[in-house]
């Protein structure tokens, strides 16, 4: 097995066949690469947006997207970069990772600095085309 | 559709064996923290393997480690089997991260001497992307029963070893099945930390289609390899 590193949007098609086999997440997969290949300069995709793509590939058993998000978030075929986002009413703020890493182990508020038992449920996650993304899957 | 919260993501992923540690896998920054998420992965792999010994039993070592790399692809790492680095490393796991590496050798482990040979490769000639950041990792595929018993075995030979700087403890994820090690690396001067893993691939059924199948009277004559 080698080093998946796609030098188009074809060998990330392929490489996804060859790991993914007949998975459904291969279907989803190809679903999203060929999105993010017409989005190359999203600054901000979320979940749902993720979950509609594959839905209109018919695959709409959440658990198998994520397992799709999760592959192109890491590092065998990185697609995907992640970012971090407050929201709560009318505030949405970006944030780094060391305020969700207090955030989710130690419930500390990132815009309040206070304990907020709640506020796993004000954070979101969201993705970007990775430079990989963006440099790759332009190409046919 | 309506977006998925911190909390939404982490309910819906905490049941999946492919993605329950996605965040974590997102907030780690350290290498220490790295090392601990791939290993919460690799027992998940480790037993999905285990479960299932009948899948293994006949395979060879290459075809075992291929395995654990397409199941550790899956689970969002790069991972690679003989990857060059001091020699063909049997499987080379890296994250987004590009100086946090891990590596592993495989064997079948039929005897002392081929785990052995198995380590010295491990220590001797393979090498982490840097020497700073240096977990590895020894997976003896034990077709043998009580693999416990044959760790154990390979636990109190690793010990006489007198490696410099040695030290032992119990892995707490798999007791009995794995321990860890650290030693003084013979080249950087630095310190190596190595998890050793006895994987349970034995099998041989005893019950009535078990006593009377071609392939278990023939494994029954002859040692596994």
């Amino acid at each position: 097995m080698k080093m998946t590193t796609p030098e188009n949007k074809s060998d990330a098609h392929l490489i996804l066949t060859e790991l993914w086999a007949e998975r459904p997440e291969a279907e989803a997969g190809r679903a999203i690469v060929d999105f993010l290949a017409l989005h190359t300069d999203a600054v901000h995709i979320s979940f749902s947006q993720l979950f509609a793509v594959a839905d209109e590939v018919r695959i709409k058993d959440r658990a198998v997207v994520l397992n799709i998000i999760n592959y192109f978030t890491g590092a065998d075929l990185n697609l995907l970069t992640t970012g971090f986002e407050y929201i709560e009413d009318e505030t949405v703020q970006p944030l780094d990772i060391e305020q969700v890493r207090a955030a989710k182990f130690n419930n500390i508020n990132p815009v309040t600095g206070d304990e907020d038992s709640d506020i796993g449920k004000k954070i979101f996650m969201f993705f970007k085309p990775s430079q990989l993304a963006k440099t790759a899957l332009v190409v046919d | 559709m309506q977006n998925l919260s911190m909390d939404d993501l982490q309910a819906l992923i905490s049941s999946n064996p492919l993605t329950r540690n996605f965040l974590r896998k997102e907030l780690v920054t350290t290498y220490d923290e790295f090392v601990e998420v791939l290993y919460d992965e690799m027992d998940i792999v480790i037993s999905s393997l285990e479960e299932n010994p009948q899948h293994y039993y006949d395979d060879n070592e290459d075809k075992i480690t291929h395995s654990i790399v397409s199941m550790l692809k899956m689970r969002n790492y790069s991972a690679t089997q003989g990857t060059t680095s001091g020699g063909n490393v049997d499987i080379t796991v890296k994250c987004i991260n590009p100086l946090w590496s891990w590596i592993g050798e495989a064997k079948i482990y039929a005897s002392l001497k081929n785990l052995q040979e198995g380590f010295l490769q491990l220590t001797t000639r393979y090498r982490n992307a840097s020497p700073v950041f240096a977990s590895r990792g020894l997976l003896a595929y034990t077709k043998r029963p009580d693999p416990a018993a044959h760790l154990k075995e390979w636990d109190e030979h690793v010990t006489k070893l007198s490696l410099p700087d040695y030290t032992r403890s119990e892995c707490t994820r798999r007791p009995g099945m794995a321990f860890i090690t650290t030693h003084k690396d013979s080249s950087s001067g630095k310190p190596v930390k190595i998890r050793h893993n006895a994987i349970a691939l034995h099998h041989l059924p005893e019950d009535r289609s078990g006593r009377e199948a071609a392939k278990y009277k023939k494994r029954r004559t002859e040692k596994a390899d």
